[in-house]
């Protein structure tokens, strides 16, 4: 298990590295003189010139690539040019609260994504299985940052207007209960995402031997259905939902900005306004690495939910 | 206590879809005594696999509904019995041994937990308890004890059947009904889980319900035939009889499509004409008359009621009343 | 003689075709879902069409006099921070989210399918250069990768697709790639080959139309999709800029005053799940009209 976990650890190298190629580049042609940023409009030429060469700008573009590739294997990611703090500790900073935030998101998602979907799947044609897919449908189809908006004006204006005091925050960070409007607003179209895949994988599941096997022991039809289905039914689940992780984390970067919560995402759009390209593509390095993780993680899920695919890891 | 383990009084069961009604068992009467093996044939769709999941109650439903008939287990009325009820019986009382080994086991729980779970259910023991009567069972069926803790993927198509017979005999019920147990094996494993079920039945002394449409694995193990066609029986006797002394004209069709060896030269192979009708556009009259070598006119307007030609030898056809 | 054979050939070819569209079509007319989302979708474009007519006012017309005002008979949606009518901006906004959505869609659909086809059809080593480049792309979390562009290129409505755009390339070159695969090892593309076919010719005469149910699907889908990353962009104030109606712009000026104004964010973003609503109603028909099988 372990040598397997290295395994795909190592084999996500070459595709942080290209990540790393194409963000950098991207960054490389972004407009606006770094040097000049970060010592501000009015510094003297012949300063940002010699600023520029100690930041290596008139380097060729592959040396610079370089350098940058070789700061990276020592956490190395440059300096904020806002700041002058290194990209890295800014990342730091901000990293907490995004991986609260998607934790707690992905939880909601996974908890009413699975159960609205085995209500569906288990009540096929039905009236529940018509309203959880056409609620579905809506959370799939709604922008969450309007969501973000819909819930800040029902819970904190109307609900203060009605009731004198604010139910959620709807800005701030650190308490569970400031934690509950971003984590549903997140949440929502990707527990819409999980149900339509849960009800599908289940009918699936649903009409399988051995799921008549467990009928005929006598088995109730709960544990038919929650433990000899549902274990089955997960592995696309989990594959699919962890595809669509990065659906999630690009999620997150509107959803802190709208309950101001202060992580990575926020970071990065106020370091686009200001055209801080360092940490804009330290930000986006870390994103795809939180990503690839995640991934990683469902690899490795698959196999406790799934003993045949042990047999690959050995 | 009556003698008669099981009877299944005019059975009938109807898939009901959105094309028309399928009527996949008609009015079917059938009885078993403790320790006796039935032996039930017919061709593919025949509504042999629609009788058996209907004496536990398991037709999916929709579209599936018993839609009439009685089957009396020990005297009662599984019909009538709450779906409570029904669930201390299955698996318990009454097993099946489902046709697809490689399907019909869970790929997710080891072998063990799954037979465990069955007695667990039925005898109010822990998992725990449960597994070791699962190694018990699986000595029974000839698999080492020591991979109870194994998943079905490590087993092989002969040795998941003999899991699955583990499993269903796991309660010692009553009645295992076995659902064509060999038609997805190899010859060579066919051969070998018929030897463990016939050594089985008579170690725990279970009646059998065999459903197969291959004549050698009812000769092997069964002691009455049955021989359905289109949701009816057609013919029922001792199992002699209805090898050597079988009267219905579909029975007859039945043997001679078995090509006999000892005699190439004279007899050709003779399959019956056509096919079995569509359960959705069941015929007039006895549902064998259009295929019938003997079919009357009276044939296609009346249904011929079961005769006792010989003790224990019933058949169904105007031939004989 | 060879004439004649083709076009015998060639009527053959268009009958299947027709047949399998008008079964495809059958089965999308049943589906009351999939109807009603294409409905929604021809209306959408009628008032994008008619925009100018349906709208009472201009979308960048200011009323000084009616700042902040809420539904009435005159702005039936309200007016913004500067006396625009709500609605009126909402409705010149469905030209811009739908040729959004659209445009960004082809962008992904014409370089990713050929890619995609490119990959297929080439196979080992540009296979794997090409599907390996999707894949970094892939590693990057979609929007973040938008917003990366659009930082590189600048905030601009024509930046915004172009991002958006390119955001879908993979997706495309995935679905093409392995539609492309299957029906590479056809015998009617054997046959294209003995007849002296150039690789171009069969890829876009052969492979890419045999390709088209899934691609079909995968575009409604992802107009829906687009849709709703380049509004969010919009939102952040990386897409399209003041004074535009784009819906996401719009909802993102509504920010401002949900305290006191709840019509200016609210309602854009209804508009934005009606018409990603109604995308998804007809992919969703679509994909189960197109292959019966998947439906449950």
């Amino acid at each position: 298990m372990l040598k397997y976990i290295v395994k795909r650890l190592i084999s996500m190298v070459p595709v942080i590295i290209g990540v790393t190629f194409v963000v950098f580049a991207i960054m490389h042609f972004t407009p606006g003189d770094p040097a000049t940023l970060l010592l501000g409009e009015e510094a003297p030429p012949a300063e940002v010139e010699r600023m520029r060469e100690r930041m290596g700008l008139n380097d060729p573009f592959l040396v610079q690539y370089g350098n940058f590739l070789f700061g990276l294997f020592r956490l190395d990611l440059g300096f904020s040019l806002t700041t002058g703090r290194p990209v890295f500790n800014e990342i730091a900073n901000r990293l907490p609260a995004t991986i609260q935030l998607a934790a707690a998101a992905i939880l909601v998602a996974i908890f009413i994504g699975v159960i609205m979907g085995i209500i569906a799947s288990t009540r096929q044609y039905t009236v529940f299985d018509g309203g959880a897919m056409f609620v579905a449908l809506l959370g799939v189809s709604m922008p969450n940052f309007w969501l973000g908006l819909m819930m800040i004006l029902v819970f904190s204006v109307f609900w203060n207007n009605t009731f004198g005091y604010v139910l959620f925050p709807s800005s701030g960070f650190g308490t569970l209960r400031h934690l509950v409007m971003p984590a549903i607003v997140l949440g929502t179209a990707h527990a819409a995402f999980i149900t339509r895949i849960t009800r599908s994988s289940m009918l699936e599941v649903l009409r399988q031997d051995y799921i008549r096997t467990a009928r005929s022991k006598g088995l109730n039809e709960r544990v038919v259905v929650y433990l000899h289905a549902l274990r089955n039914a997960l592995m696309p689940v989990v594959t699919m939902a962890g595809l669509r992780f990065g659906v999630l984390l690009g999620g997150s970067v509107v959803t802190e900005q709208i309950f101001a919560i202060p992580g990575m995402g926020r970071l990065l759009v106020e370091s686009v306004r200001s055209q801080n390209y360092t940490l804009v593509q330290g930000i986006i390095l870390t994103y795809a690495i939180i990503f690839s993780l995640v991934n990683l993680a469902v690899d490795l899920l698959y196999a406790a939910i799934d003993p045949r695919i042990q047999v690959q890891y050995k | 206590m009556s003698e008669k383990l099981l009877e299944i009084k005019d059975l009938h069961v109807h898939y009901e879809t959105d094309e028309g009604t399928a009527r996949a068992v008609n009015g079917i009467n059938l009885e078993l005594k403790p320790g006796e093996c039935l032996g039930l044939v017919g061709e593919t769709g025949a509504g042999k696999t629609t009788t058996a999941l209907g004496i536990l109650r398991l037709v999916p439903d929709p579209p599936g509904r018993i839609t009439g008939g009685e089957i009396l287990f020990r005297g009662e009325n599984l019909l009538n019995k709450k779906e409570r009820e029904m669930r201390r019986i299955r698996g318990n009382k009454i097993s099946m041994i489902f046709q697809d080994p490689m399907t019909s086991l869970n790929p997710v729980f080891s072998v063990g937990r799954q037979i465990a779970e069955n007695v667990s259910l039925h005898q109010n023991v822990s998992i725990k308890k449960g597994m070791s009567r699962a190694r018990e069972m699986l000595e029974l069926v000839e698999i080492p004890g020591s991979r109870v803790h194994d998943y079905p993927h490590e087993f092989s198509g002969g040795m998941r059947q003999r899991v699955l017979i583990a499993m269903a005999l796991a309660c010692n019920p009553a009645l295992l009904i076995a659902d064509e147990p060999t038609t997805a094996l190899d010859v060579t494993i066919q051969a070998q889980v018929m030897e463990i079920i016939k050594g089985l039945m008579k170690q725990i002394n279970t009646s059998l319900i065999m459903i197969t449409h291959d004549l050698g694995v009812v000769a092997e193990v069964s002691e009455r035939v049955a021989v359905m066609y289109a949701g009816q029986l057609v013919e029922i006797g001792p199992l002699r009889d209805i090898f050597t002394d079988h009267k219905h004209p579909y029975t007859i069709g039945l043997f001679g499509s078995i090509p006999d060896i000892d005699d190439r030269e004279s007899t050709r192979l003779t399959p019956t004409k056509g096919l079995m009708p569509d359960a959705m556009e069941l015929p007039e009259g006895c549902p064998f008359h259009p295929r019938c070598p003997e079919a009357m006119e009276k044939c296609s307007r009346e249904t011929p009621q079961s005769v006792e030609i010989k003790p224990g030898h019933f058949v169904s056809c105007f031939l004989f009343s | 003689m060879a004439t004649e054979a083709t076009t015998v050939k060639k009527a053959a070819v268009a009958r299947k075709q027709r047949t399998r569209f008008q079964e495809t079509w059958r089965r999308l007319r049943k589906n009351r879902w999939a109807l009603a989302g294409l409905t929604m979708i021809v209306l959408l474009g009628l008032v994008a069409i008619f925009a100018d007519f349906i709208a009472p006012y201009g979308y960048n017309e200011q009323n000084y006099f009616r700042i902040l005002e809420g539904p009435s008979r005159d702005n039936f949606l309200g007016t913004d921070n500067l006396g625009r009518d709500v609605f009126s901006r909402i409705v010149h906004g469905s030209r811009l989210s739908l040729s959004i959505g659209f445009i960004t869609t082809s962008i992904g659909l014409t370089v990713g399918g050929f890619l995609g086809a490119v990959a297929a059809f080439y196979g080992g080593r540009v296979d794997n250069l090409i599907m390996r480049f999707m894949d970094i792309i892939l590693a990057i979390p979609g929007f973040i990768f938008a917003i990366a562009l659009v930082s590189a290129l600048g905030p601009s409505l024509t930046n915004l697709m172009i991002a958006v755009g390119i955001n879908t390339i993979p997706y495309f070159a995935r679905i093409i790639r392995s539609s492309v695969m299957s029906t590479k090892e056809n015998e009617f593309i054997e046959a294209a080959r003995v007849i002296g076919s150039s690789d171009l010719w069969i890829i876009f005469k052969h492979l890419i139309p045999n390709s088209l149910a899934p691609i079909l699907v995968q575009a409604t889908l992802r107009i829906g999709d687009t849709i709703i990353i380049a509004s969010g962009l919009s939102f952040l104030g990386l897409g399209a800029q003041p004074p535009l109606p784009e819906w996401g712009a719009l909802l993102s000026a509504g920010r401002g005053y949900l305290r006191v104004a709840w019509w200016m964010a609210t309602f854009p973003g209804v508009a934005i799940m009606v018409t990603v609503l109604a995308f998804n109603l007809l992919g969703d028909g679509l994909r189960d009209a197109l292959d019966p099988r998947l439906k449950n």
